[in-house]
This record gives C-alpha cells, sequence and structure tokens, in this order.
C-alpha cells in the first residue's frame, strides 16, 4: 500500500512538473523585444541574410552633372573614388567626418574612399620613412606612413592635401622638394600607385597671417600644379570653388573662420572632387564605373 | 523495476531544470547593449554634438578587433578640432577586455600626442581622462567632465 502511495506521488510529480518544462523553452516576449533593441554583435557574429536571387545590373547612364556640381554626387561618380585613400591634416578630418555622416543616408557617398588623417600631420612628417609616433596617420591604432597605410589597406589610389601646416606659401620650394619625396616614396612602395595631390584650401581673409597668406598659398598650388606634371601625379583644385569675391575661404565655408571646414564647406569640396570625376568622365580619362581610376 | 521507474523520473526532473536555464552569453551581451545606451544617454547632455563611429570602422580607427567585443558604443565630436570621445566595448573575455584596454589606452596616447602642440586647450582636457575597466566593459571617455562620464559609465543600469 505504501509503494502504491510512493509511486502514485512520483506519477504525479513528474506529471507537475511537464508545464513548467514547455513554459520554461517559450520565450517571454519583453525579453525578445530588449534583444532586438539592445544587442550588438560584432560584424562576424550577425546571422548572414538570405542572399536574394541575382538581378541583371543595369548599363550605367552618365548624368550630366549640373553647375555646380552637387554636393552628393551621383552613384555613377561614387565609383570613382572606390578603394582610394584621403589622407590630410585636420582639414581632412573635417571631411572624414562629415562624410561618415552623409554615409549614414547615402552609403555610395565618395564609393568605398577611406581616411587616413592627423591634427598637425605635415608635409615633414609626411615625407619620413618610419613614421613619428606622435602626430602621425594611425591606421588600425598604428603609427604609419602614407605608403604604409597603402599597403595595409592594399589600396593603390591616393589623395593627399598637405602644406597649410608647413606655412607652404612662406616656403614654397621647401615644401614642393618635400612632396616631391613623399610622391616618390609612394611608387617606391606601391609601384602602380595613382596619386591625386589636392591644392591647398584656402584661409578667410580674417584668418591671414604674415606666414599664411592666400596670396603665397595660390603661389604654392602652381607649383604644386608644375610639380604633378612633372612626376605624373594629378592635381585636384579644390581651392576655386571654396573661394568668395576677395579670393579667400568663403567665411560661410569654415567652422572656425580661419582654415578648416564647416558643413557648408565640406559640401563644397566634395562638389569639387565630383566635378574632377565629371571631367575625367567627359575626357575620357577614365571610362566609368567598371574601371579602375 | 521500482528503480528503473525513478530513474526516469530522475531524467524528467533534469530535463525540466535545464530547459529553465538561460543561455548566459546572450543575457550578457543584450544587457552590456543596453547598459551601455543608458549610460550614454546620460553622459549626453554633459557632450558637444557627437556623431557615431560605425561599425565598420572601429577596427581600422582603434584597431579593436570584431571578434574581441559582443557590443561596442562608439561616438566622437563632430567637430573634430574637440576631443570629446566615448567609447564604450564588452569584452568576450577578460584576456579581449585586456587587448581592448590596450588599444583604448594607445588611443588615448595619440590624442594626447596629437593635441599637445596643436591644441593646449584640448590638451589640457585629454590628460586628464583615462581608460575606466569594469570587469569585461572597457570605457575610453575623454571629455572635459570625465568624471561624470566615468560615474555614469559605473553606474549603469
Amino acid at each position: 500500500m505504501k509503494a502504491l502511495f510512493r509511486r502514485c506521488m512520483a506519477v504525479l510529480l513528474a506529471l507537475g512538473m511537464l508545464p513548467s518544462l514547455v513554459a520554461c523553452s517559450a520565450p517571454v516576449s519583453g525579453e525578445v523585444e530588449a534583444a532586438a533593441v539592445a544587442i550588438t554583435l560584432p560584424p562576424s557574429a550577425s546571422p548572414k541574410p538570405t542572399k536574394a536571387p541575382p538581378t541583371p545590373t543595369p548599363t550605367p547612364v552618365p548624368t550630366p552633372m549640373p553647375t555646380p556640381p552637387p554636393a552628393v554626387g551621383d552613384s555613377f561618380y561614387d565609383a570613382f573614388f572606390d578603394d582610394a585613400l584621403f589622407v590630410g591634416d585636420s582639414i581632412t578630418q573635417g571631411l572624414q567626418n562629415y562624410v561618415i555622416q552623409l554615409r549614414k543616408d547615402n552609403p555610395t557617398l565618395l564609393g568605398t574612399a577611406r581616411f587616413a588623417a592627423a591634427k598637425s600631420f605635415n608635409l615633414e612628417r609626411a615625407r619620413r620613412k618610419k613614421p613619428l609616433e606622435n602626430s602621425s596617420l594611425r591606421y588600425k591604432g598604428k603609427a604609419m606612413t602614407i605608403p604604409g597605410i597603402m599597403e595595409a589597406m592594399q589600396v593603390n589610389t591616393v589623395y593627399i592635401m598637405l602644406g597649410v601646416n608647413d606655412w607652404a606659401g612662406a616656403h614654397i620650394d621647401d615644401c614642393i622638394e618635400n612632396y616631391a619625396a613623399i610622391i616618390a616614396n609612394i611608387r617606391e612602395a606601391v609601384p602602380d600607385a595613382v596619386i591625386y595631390v589636392q591644392s591647398c584650401t584656402p584661409v578667410t581673409q580674417k584668418g591671414e597671417k604674415a606666414k599664411l597668406t592666400n596670396e603665397g598659398l595660390d603661389s604654392f598650388n602652381v607649383s604644386l600644379q608644375a610639380l604633378c606634371e612633372q612626376t605624373g601625379a594629378r592635381y585636384v583644385d579644390i581651392s576655386t570653388a571654396l573661394k568668395d569675391e576677395t579670393n579667400c575661404l568663403n567665411p560661410d565655408y569654415s567652422s572656425d573662420n580661419y582654415v578648416h571646414m564647416s558643413k557648408e564647406g565640406a559640401q563644397v569640396w566634395i562638389g569639387a572632387l565630383y566635378q574632377y570625376a565629371y571631367d575625367a568622365y567627359i575626357s575620357g580619362a577614365w571610362s566609368g564605373p567598371e574601371e579602375r581610376n | 523495476m521500482q528503480k528503473k521507474f525513478l530513474l526516469i523520473l530522475l531524467g524528467i526532473c533534469m530535463l525540466a531544470l535545464g530547459a529553465c536555464a538561460k543561455p548566459a552569453l546572450e543575457t550578457t551581451t543584450q544587457d552590456a547593449g543596453l547598459l551601455f545606451t543608458n549610460a550614454y544617454t546620460a553622459m549626453e547632455p554633459q557632450l558637444p554634438e557627437m556623431m557615431e563611429i560605425p561599425e565598420d570602422m572601429i577596427l581600422d580607427y582603434y584597431g579593436i578587433e570584431p571578434a574581441d567585443y559582443t557590443a561596442s558604443l562608439v561616438r566622437i565630436s563632430v567637430d573634430n578640432m574637440l576631443a570629446d570621445e566615448i567609447v564604450l566595448m564588452e569584452g568576450v573575455d577578460d584576456a579581449a577586455a585586456d587587448r581592448i584596454e590596450a588599444m583604448l589606452n594607445e588611443r588615448l596616447q595619440a590624442k594626447a600626442d596629437e593635441a599637445e602642440s596643436y591644441s593646449p586647450e584640448q590638451f589640457a582636457i585629454i590628460e586628464k581622462c583615462a581608460v575606466v575597466r569594469d570587469g569585461q566593459s572597457v570605457a575610453l571617455l575623454v571629455s572635459a567632465d570625465h568624471q561624470s562620464m566615468a560615474d555614469a559609465f559605473m553606474a549603469r543600469s
């Protein structure tokens, strides 16, 4: 009798556990919601989306660029900047920040171009074959030279903008010599490098100093253009679009009424880059998205 | 027969207990991300306009491998002339958190080196800041109000 009673109790206990067994395996709705909001997984842990069936790629049709060029370019011209590296100083850092923000809504802006910039980075530091620990470009947390970053990123296209931190307008010959060394160093490390040299950007009228005048920067840019013709680098005029009628940086394009760009200034800068891409396409120098520039 | 019956019952009990246990990693990841968001919300009023560094730029920017962390929140000042920067990361384990801490310390040193000659005002802010560690959570907190940032990080809930 006792044994029978014990058996009955055991069966009843087991039957009582079964509902909780079922309940524990189902998620609570609130937990699912919290998971959807809060989890930030590294890209490698994200579930891979199911691939949609391939759709035929339409033949890209060039869009005539209006005058002035749009701040956010046509995706046709975005490809011109694919696999490019933009290097520079704090002025380029400002462009980088603006591009990062714009890419949230326009992911193809400037193609897959990446940036490496540091405050107070200058021509003298850029020509070194070994980077200084302070005020050098950094990639993956390490100080690197321009060629070093190009090799690490596996890119062969670079856009350079340097000179303001060197007072280039007041030391034209020294700065041109440094630029020539930078171009040579890049070519030595990356023989098939395509090098774009962007003009120094202007300074506002209020921001002009004895060693930093727009007249001096203009003279430097002329010498830079000549250097590009001699070395096979490609000169990109960013300066002209940023100037006002006084031949100075338009104050509306400056964040500090000095040398750094506001969002509007960065917008004009991007427009000048797209103008360059458009000109390259029209002249036949670039055949469109299928060809690497 | 009775012993076999009791063993089967024991098995059912063990199964029931196992089904009720939550996967520990899923809870940690879920909590860390939410806690970081809440901590950052508390920090925001003391910060200038900030922008997010996208996930795919974290390795380029900081040298921190994606496999080393389960949750992250990264913001820098929109005005690149300001030093303000918030990086919150949850390491997958202590060793990963050690590596993250080392890279964030390098980042802090690089910021200081960059600012020392360029912007004494921002350098003065950076040199008072530090990387904060709390278990497997690591934070780089660069702000003029570093202490309240650290308090918000440590009090995250």
